[in-house]
Parts: structure tokens; C-alpha cells; sequence
């Protein structure tokens, strides 16, 4: 199994010493005491930590010394000012404190203790401030990808003697281990002492991915993904064998390389410190046994990297709101810009809201993973555009967007068009209240020319779309006019279909730059969720586990298409939360079972991961359906073995769950099989769309099923699918529809959508679809009669009979030909047996009991078999039989209750009860 | 027991390294704590941005009255803000000055006290 490769790290080693930086107790004469480094960008790189065993050892006791010393020069400044001070009051000398003489002459060794106090401090700042080493940031990403041009000296990698490195300059050269934090070098040192520990002759990647699993931060995320740390540290060491090695450990060379790759990781996430994420990202990519192994535990390379990148968002959106606060602090809270150039603009404030205002309040909601867009608008407005609309669907984060583009705004890291600008939001609904369209142009153009007086205001309008919506209330052409001088600049947002109808190719449409923002993919929506979920930990006391977030993010993607990620997915975490606080408390762990609990609760679909229980139902799912289903062998074998490939997610989610065309005489049970398959895999008979499709044998049915052009909700087939985006499409008599309204169907059944007549898409990849059919009918009957085999026969009905009825490419879109037998007189008696369950229990309400003798089912099915007719000639004759027999007793009142009704031959009689 | 040889030596370098110090990088960074100091106030006071601006009418007042008042606002604020900042400015370098005088000036008044007046 192979984790991600990192890009091949050349490295030059020194044999002398070998990489450790000492020989013979002394800075290793071919190095220079660098022992190991690599170039890269231009620059050589190496790690300034000697590893060799009395150089740790020192280092560690060097911080008792650092310690003693500080607490040395504590105890002399507070010695030396108690000696001056018990003096002065000794001596009665307070007074003369103030005066110049005391400290000129007279009273030497008492001034003198004073003195020297006041260095004892000076000691302290010393021995505090020097023994804090400065930190070194790891280097910034510039656009172009790299902080400096290659140095053609030196590219990457072509360095291979330490005689070549001491040619290169020092500001070309680079110790990164001031790059790293002090949990970072910690776990470096200590692997180490692990090595030296089991007298292992190298430190390798375990050493330090064991050391790693103690760090707080690495065993949080590991929990995150539900492997508690301890237990593999345990599992780890068990692989740890003491060695025979007696000199010092080395660092094996895949660990010199973990030492750069860490650093590259922070480089190219654009990190400030290589920190414990970093390396032990590193250590995985080196790792060959730890991803095997990882593997088995469940953890992929994907998950992996999402969980990385938690630590990450979450450290980054700490240092971001620390940042922020400093900056935001010194924008003005009267929306001026600092030249004092700006005018205030009362009557829009009225109308509207600031942005930026509320932004350095703290107001705003944090963006994530949506660099790429912003870049864009961005670059729109440095192209000298009027206007930017960001056009995309309800929920895929367009507001987001702007908050972040606000945050930016804060920050000055904007354009300078946008520079020490107010982003002002215009409340639309504030706008239009209480006025006609001639009150609202005229507040809008009064808003327009504060705004081009004002200067500093970027006017942002949310959902632009209702303010252009063309029916009477338009004030696109007053925005247009303003917008075209180019003394402003808008911001504004619309959803696809609003954007199409109302704005494109009208006037104003022409002066917006459009961006377009999609869905977010999975992995982006997951550090969505990632970003948001602290707040929700925090909120609802309980505690997210990778797999529960990486869920609400698939599940929500597929299921809750309504929303679009990330606000589905965000949504619907919050939803769990509150779920598993109220059903388990707080202090939980939510997992991903929670999440598919939640959403089976809001689809009635069944995601959860499958127990014993259920797998065992549906292996058996057959004899479950012949419960309700008589005969029919084939058909239920196949519709079982469908719905267990859709239960255990073992289907293509592009497609709808299954498609059949049921082929048979009426009533052999195909209506019944489907209700049952409702039953089943829905919850209930209710979760079943059924259309007559004899209805449709006009073209203009298409109109009635997808909707009127331009009506919403008007499609009795698009518009239940939407209502109820989990339930079973009965199609009946499907032979007898217009052939255009057959071909619908055709993309319906391959890519699991349809477009209504309003341009909304319909998701059917949730449905099971089943078309009912009796064509060919009687050559059916006719050929098993004969005993010719179902396939034959199935096949040749796809070449003659069907064609008459469907076109090949509709055929070959089934999941599934499905042929119903007749009834045979066995059949008719089965089901009889069932209709006759069914009036027992219902008389059992009433007290009463009702049996069936041998003989009355014999009559029954004499009655009631018609081999043309299948069962519902039985239906009739328990009808007229029993059920209206039954109807006379009860009102001639000859039952009372504990009386038992007998069906024997054609007669009912009763059995009088004690 | 080297390492306790070495603990000892390091502890008489920490000692006397701590002039060379105090003088070397230390006084690195109090200068440069200073110049953050007067940079951050520089920002802060931004006298250079009215100074810029001084012909440039306040609050978007384009008319003469506007203008002349604008203009002898901005004058005020430059004179005001720049002197502000040049007060900082020497509050801050005063600052420096103590930290590069202080030990100097304490090691003379140890001496002083102890050898002069005895």
C-alpha cells in the first residue's frame, strides 16, 4: 500500500563523521560541524544539532544551568535590596533617600548593596533574554512559487562534497533547526536517547513516530481517527528489541530526510514553524512498515492528510485571529479611511451594513479553502472592473467569500483599489420596505451618490438577483447607470438560476466580472467542517471524530441534495452534535454511525454500517419477500440481490439504486413485489411514487411529468422526486406511453437526474426505479408452457416481441428484465392463505377467531384460480365468499366475541364460544 | 564527570559573556525593540499621510471654505502628530541610551561607593 511519495530528497553526508558533526570529541574537520545538508531554492540547508550522546546530555543539563543561574540571580537582587533597605531603616535614613548626598557620600557599602541589586536585575534580563533563542520563520511561498530564483551555481541537488559548501556564502546557507519548534527538536533529541536505550546501531522513522504518539497534539488527532495513542505506543514497543550496538546511535539517512521533507511540508503549507504535524508527516512519508501499518488500522492516505490538515486549519486560524486582532484594532470605528478624505455617509448607513465594522468586531465567519476564488475576484478587480458577482448555488459559501475578502480588507492584503475601503452590505429588504420601485430608485439613487461622494465605500449587495427580478420591481438600470461611471466598485452575489434569467445579457449584467462558484469537492468541505466543528465541540460539549466529519460530508454530498456542501455538511454536523448530546450526554465521542443514525432519521434510508442482525435479514432477504410475494422465484432472487448490492454500497451512486422492467400478466404479483421492495429498503409502502403511464400517450404528458415551462412544482414525477428523493418509481403499463416520453427516461436511468421544466436538476440516484409491463405477455406464457429456459426466452422477447414496445438502447438501460409466471393452482392457494391471514387478524381485533378448514381452501382455490386472470379472480371470491357473509353476521349480530367463524367447503358457520 | 568539567566552564563563560552580551546583541534588540517601537507609533500618528494630503479637503468638502479650513486642520494635525512622535521618539532613544549607559554607570557607582567614599 503506498502512502504519498515524497519527491526524492539528495542529501550529502559526512563519511567522517558520519552526519553526527563530531569526530573524535571535536567539530568534525570535514564538515565544519554540519554533518548533513542538502540544497535546495538556491540555498544550502542543514540541521545545526549535534547528535552525539554527551552533546544532548549537555544540552539538557546546559538548561538546569540556565535555570540555576536565573534563580542565583533572583536570590542575590532580592539578598543585596533586603541588605540596603534593612540598612536605611537601621540607620534612620529614609529620609535621606531623596537627597543627593546620601548617594554621593558617606554611606559607601549601603549604596553599594543598592548597586549591586540593580545588576543582580540587569543579571536576570540577561540570563532570561539570551537564553531565549529567536526563532527562525520557515521561508514565505511568493506566488510564483519559490522565495528566490534558482541559483544557477548551485540548483537543486547538485552540491556532493562539504569542500563545495564551504565555498558557499553564509547568508546562502540555512540552519533550520530554528525552524523548528521546541516540541519539534524535543522529539528529535529524545529519539536518540530511544535508540541508545535498545542499543540500536541507527535512530530510524518508528523511534520517532513512537515518541511522536506522546505529544498531545498527535495523540488528540490519532483519537480523532479513533486510535487511542497509548495502545499503540504499547503495540510499538513490543516491536522494539535490544540491540548490541555499544557506541553512539546515527541517524539512519531516512530520518536526515524526514528532518528536510518536515521542513518542506511547513514550506509548502505555507507554516510559520515545522511542528510535530510536519514531522510526522514526514515520518509516514518515509516510512514504508509504519503506512503498511496505518493501513491496516484503517488510516488511508487521504484520511491521513484531512487529519494533518485539522491540526494545521486549527493552529493556523489561532495565529490568523491573534494577527487580526492587532490589525483590525487600528481601523477606524467611524468608518473613515486614515487621510481623513473619506465623507460620512448617514443615509446609506441607514440602509445598510458595515462590513469591515463588524469585521474587526470579530464578526466574521472564517474562510477556508477558497484561496483560489478570492484570487480571482481579485484579479478581476485589479483588471479595473465595476463590478464582480459571484454566482453559484444556495449554500456553497459565496457570503463566505466575502467575509473573507472582508478579512482581507482588514489585513490591507487586498488590491489597491480595495485599500482602506469600508465593505458595506446594502440590507435589500431595508431598501424596498415600505416603498413602490419609484421610492426604492429613488433611496437607491440617494445610497449612489453618497457612496461616489463618500470614496472609501465598496458597496456589496447579497442575492443581487432579487433586486433585478424583472416583474415589475427592476432597478438593474439605476444600479447600471451608477455602476458605469466607475466610481465604485460592487460586490455582489447570485444563485445560477437567478444569474441566468435576470442578469445575464441585460445591461448590468455587461458590467459585472462573473465568477463562478461551484459546489466544494469532498476534501475541501471536509477542512470546511474541520474549521467549523471547534466551535460546535465547544458548544455542544461533545467531541468529533475524523470519521463523523468525513461522513457528514459524504453522507450530506450524497443525501442531502437539496443543500449544496459545504453548508449541508456543516448543517448537518451540527444536527449530530446536538443528537449525541441529547441521546448520550455530553463528553461523547460523535462517530460516524451517529452521523448515519441522523441522516437515516432524515431520509429514512438506511446508511448505517451494517450489524449482525441486519446483515443476517439480508442474506435471507428472499424469504422476507416471499412473505408477501407468492412464486416468482426469479423476480425476487434478482430484486434481493440488488438491494443487498445497494445496502452494502456495492453500486455505482451515479446511477438510480436499480432499474427493472417487470414483464408479466396482471396480477402474478409485480405491483405486490414492488410495494414489498418499498417495504424494505424505504421503510414503508407509503415511500412509493406510482404512475399509470397509459396517462401519457400524448407528447404533451411530457409537460404534466417534468412540469410547465417556467412554473415550478408543476411535474407530477420531478416534483414528487424532489419532495421525496427516497422512494421507489413505480412506472405501470409502461408499454402504453409515447415513445418521446420513453426516451425522458433514457438519462434518467444513466446518470440518475432530470431536468425539470425550470432548469432545476432532479436527483433520482436515491430511487429504485421500476417499469411494469404486458407486452409480449402471451408469448411468455407460451414459451414456458413449452419449456423453453427464461434466458432463451428473454432474449429472444428483446429481439421480436419488446420491439414492437421499446427501443434497444431503453431495453439495454435496465438493471434487469424481470419475466412473471403465471399462477399455478398451488400459487392461487398460497395466496388465498395470505387473504385469509390477513380478515383473521382483523377479526381477531374483535374477538373473534376465525379458521380455515382444508376443505375451504380447496373450494376457494376451485373458485377462485383463473390461470388467465392470476390472482385477483381469488380476491373476488374471498369477497363474495367470506367478506360479505361475514359483513351480514356482524350486523345480523349472530358473532359475539370468543366465537370462531370456520370456512369449511363453501359454507361459514360459527362455533359458539364459552 | 566531563560533563560537570564542562557545566562548571560553562557557567564562567555565561558570566563573562554577560557584557559582551549586553553590548552585542542585546543592544541588537533593544535597538530594534526601538525602532518597533517608533515605527509602530509612526503608524499609529501617520504625520507623513497628513503631510501628503494637506491640500486634499477633509471629509470630501470641495468647496473653498472647505478647502482653507481643511488645509489649516491638516497643518494642525501634522504639527500636532509630528510633534507627538518626535516626543516618542525621544522618550524611546532615551530609553536606549539607559540600556546601553546603565551598566557602565552601575559598576562605576559599586566602585565608587566602595573604593571612593571609604
Amino acid at each position: 500500500m503506498e502512502f504519498f511519495t515524497p519527491a526524492s530528497i539528495s542529501l550529502i553526508t559526512c563519511p567522517r563523521c558520519h552526519a553526527t558533526a563530531v569526530f573524535e570529541s571535536k567539530k568534525c574537520p570535514d564538515c565544519h560541524g554540519i554533518g548533513f545538508g542538502r540544497m535546495i531554492r538556491g540555498k544550502f540547508v542543514y540541521f545545526g544539532e549535534v547528535f552525539t550522546r554527551e552533546a544532548l546530555q549537555f544540552r539538557k543539563a546546559q538548561k538546569y544551568l540556565y535555570s540555576i543561574e536565573l534563580l542565583v540571580g533572583v536570590l542575590f537582587t532580592v539578598l543585596f535590596f533586603t541588605v540596603f533597605f534593612r540598612d536605611v531603616y537601621q540607620n534612620n535614613l529614609v529620609a535621606d533617600l531623596f537627597t543627593p548626598s546620601f548617594w554621593s557620600a558617606g554611606f559607601g557599602t549601603t549604596v553599594a548593596f543598592f548597586w549591586l541589586g540593580c545588576l543582580s536585575l540587569l543579571w536576570i534580563l540577561y540570563r532570561v533574554k539570551s537564553a531565549k533563542v529567536e526563532k527562525i520563520d520557515v521561508e514565505t511561498q511568493t506566488f510564483s512559487g519559490s522565495t528566490e530564483k534558482e541559483d544557477p551555481e548551485h540548483p537543486i541537488g547538485t552540491i556532493e562534497t562539504f569542500e563545495a559548501v564551504a565555498h558557499i556564502p553564509h547568508k546562502k546557507r540555512q540552519d533550520i533547526l530554528f525552524s523548528y519548534t521546541v516540541e519539534a527538536q524535543e522529539i528529535l533529541r529524545e529519539s536518540f536517547f530511544l535508540a541508545h536505550k535498545y542499543k540500536q546501531e541507527k535512530v530510524l522513522p518508528i523511534h520517532l513516530f513512537f515518541l511522536l504518539l506522546s505529544n498531545s497534539k498527535i495523540s488528540t488527532l490519532f483519537l480523532r481517527l479513533g486510535l487511542p495513542a497509548q495502545s499503540m505506543q504499547e503495540n510499538i514497543a513490543k516491536v522494539f528489541v535490544e540491540g548490541t550496538e555499544k557506541s553512539d546511535p546515527k541517524f539512519a539517512e531516512d530520518v536526515q530526510k524526514i528532518i528536510f521533507q518536515a521542513y518542506e511540508n511547513a514550506y509548502v503549507s505555507r507554516k510559520r514553524f515545522v511542528d510535530v504535524g510536519e514531522l510526522l508527516e514526514a515520518v509516514v512519508a518515509f516510512s514504508q512498515p509504519l503506512q503498511e501499518w496505518l493501513y491496516d488500522l484503517g488510516v488511508e492516505e487521504q484520511r491521513f492528510r484531512n487529519v494533518i490538515e485539522w491540526i494545521r486549519i486549527r493552529e493556523k486560524m489561532r495565529d490568523q485571529y491573534q494577527k487580526f486582532r492587532v490589525v483590525a484594532s487600528k481601523r477606524s470605528k467611524y468608518g473613515l479611511d486614515r487621510a481623513m478624505t473619506a465623507v460620512a455617509t448617514p443615509y446609506l448607513n441607514s440602509f445598510s451594513q458595515d462590513l469591515t465594522r463588524s469585521g474587526t468586531l470579530g464578526y466574521l465567519t472564517t474562510c477556508v479553502a477558497r484561496d483560489k476564488e478570492i484570487e480571482e475576484i481579485f484579479r478581476a478587480i485589479d483588471a479595473g472592473r465595476s463590478g464582480v458577482v459571484l454566482v453559484g448555488e444556495h449554500g456553497v459559501g459565496k457570503k463566505t467569500i466575502v467575509d473573507g475578502i472582508t478579512e482581507r480588507m482588514i489585513e490591507d492584503a487586498v488590491p489597491k483599489r480595495m485599500y482602506d475601503k469600508r465593505l458595506v452590505q446594502l440590507s435589500t429588504t431595508a431598501l424596498v420596505a415600505g416603498v413602490d420601485i419609484n421610492g426604492a430608485q429613488e433611496r437607491l439613487i440617494h445610497m449612489m451618490n453618497e457612496i461616489s461622494h463618500a470614496k472609501n465605500i465598496i458597496l456589496f449587495i447579497n442575492n443581487l438577483q432579487d433586486l433585478v427580478t424583472g416583474k415589475g420591481f427592476d432597478i438593474s438600470e439605476t444600479l447600471a447607470e451608477y455602476l458605469s461611471s466607475g466610481r465604485f466598485l460592487i460586490i455582489a452575489t447570485a444563485t445560477s438560476e437567478g444569474y441566468n434569467q435576470h442578469i445575464l445579457n441585460t445591461s448590468i449584467g455587461t458590467l459585472f466580472s462573473r465568477v463562478d462558484i461551484p459546489e466544494m469537492e469532498e476534501n475541501a468541505a471536509i477542512q470546511v467542517v474541520e474549521s467549523k466543528v471547534g466551535g460546535i465541540e465547544y458548544e455542544q460539549n461533545v467531541f468529533f471524530s475524523y470519521d463523523a466529519i468525513e461522513n457528514c460530508v459524504k453522507l450530506s454530498g450524497r443525501f442531502l441534495r437539496d443543500q449544496k456542501l459545504p453548508e449541508s455538511a456543516v448543517d448537518l454536523s451540527t444536527e449530530v452534535a446536538s443528537f449525541v448530546k441529547s441521546s448520550r450526554g455530553e463528553h461523547q465521542l460523535v462517530t460516524k454511525d451517529d452521523v448515519a443514525h441522523v441522516i437515516g432519521q432524515k431520509t429514512g434510508v438506511p446508511v448505517t454500517s451494517i450489524t449482525q442482525d441486519e446483515s443476517s435479514k439480508l442474506l435471507k432477504l428472499e424469504e422476507e419477500m416471499h412473505k408477501r410475494v407468492v412464486g416468482q422465484a426469479e423476480a425476487v432472487s434478482m430484486v434481493a440481490n440488488a438491494l443487498r448490492r445497494a445496502r452494502a454500497e456495492i453500486r455505482s451512486t451515479k446511477r438510480p439504486i436499480a432499474n427493472f422492467l417487470f414483464l408479466g400478466p396482471t396480477g402474478v404479483g409485480k405491483t405486490e413485489l414492488a410495494k414489498t421492495i418499498a417495504e424494505v429498503y424505504f421503510g414503508g409502502e407509503n415511500r412509493m411514487i406510482r404512475l399509470d403511464m397509459s396517462e401519457y400517450q400524448e407528447v404533451s404528458g411530457i409537460y404534466r411529468l417534468i412540469g410547465r415551462p417556467g412554473e415550478q412544482g408543476t411535474g407530477s414525477l420531478t416534483e414528487a422526486v424532489r419532495q421525496k428523493p427516497f422512494s421507489l418509481i413505480l412506472l405501470d403499463e409502461m408499454e402504453k406511453a409515447h415513445p418521446q416520453i420513453l426516451d425522458l427516461f433514457l438519462q434518467v436511468f444513466d446518470d440518475g437526474r432530470l431536468t425539470d421544466s425550470t432548469g432545476r436538476v432532479i436527483d433520482f440516484t436515491n430511487t429504485i426505479i421500476i417499469a411494469t409491463s404486458n407486452a409480449g405477455t402471451r408469448y411468455v406464457q407460451d414459451q414456458i408452457a413449452a419449456g423453453v429456459a427464461l434466458d432463451t426466452i428473454r432474449e429472444s422477447l428483446m429481439r421480436s416481441e419488446l420491439k414492437d414496445h421499446f427501443r434497444p438502447e431503453f431495453l439495454n438501460r435496465f438493471d434487469g428484465i424481470v419475466l412473471f409466471h403465471a399462477l399455478n393452482r398451488e400459487d392461487t392457494k398460497t395466496i388465498a392463505k395470505y387473504m385469509l391471514m390477513r380478515i383473521a387478524k382483523d377479526l381477531d381485533a374483535r374477538g373473534i377467531i376465525f379458521r380455515v378448514e382444508d376443505t375451504g381452501l380447496e373450494h376457494l382455490a376451485e373458485v377462485g384460480f383463473d390461470p388467465e386472470f392470476g390472482a385477483r379472480p381469488m380476491r373476488r371470491a374471498i369477497q363474495d365468499l367470506i367478506e360479505n357473509k361475514l359483513a351480514e353476521m356482524i350486523l345480523e349480530r349472530q358473532i359475539d366475541r370468543r366465537d370462531t367463524v370456520v370456512l369449511d367447503g363453501a359454507e361459514l358457520r360459527i362455533e359458539k364460544g364459552r | 564527570m566531563t560533563i560537570f568539567i564542562k557545566l562548571f566552564t560553562q557557567f564562567f563563560i555565561d558570566v563573562f559573556y554577560f557584557p559582551v552580551w549586553w553590548y552585542s546583541f542585546g543592544s541588537k534588540r533593544a535597538f530594534l525593540a526601538c525602532t518597533n517601537l517608533i515605527g509602530d507609533a509612526n503608524g499609529n500618528l501617520a504625520p507623513g499621510l497628513w503631510l501628503k494630503n494637506i491640500f486634499v479637503p477633509m471629509f470630501g468638502q470641495t468647496d473653498w471654505q472647505g478647502r482653507i479650513t481643511s488645509f489649516f486642520m491638516r497643518l494642525i494635525n501634522v504639527i500636532g502628530r509630528g510633534f507627538g512622535l518626535l516626543i516618542w521618539t525621544i522618550v524611546v532613544w532615551i530609553f536606549f541610551f539607559i540600556w546601553l549607559v546603565l551598566p557602565v554607570f552601575i559598576v562605576f557607582e559599586i566602585a565608587s561607593s566602595l573604593f571612593l567614599h571609604t
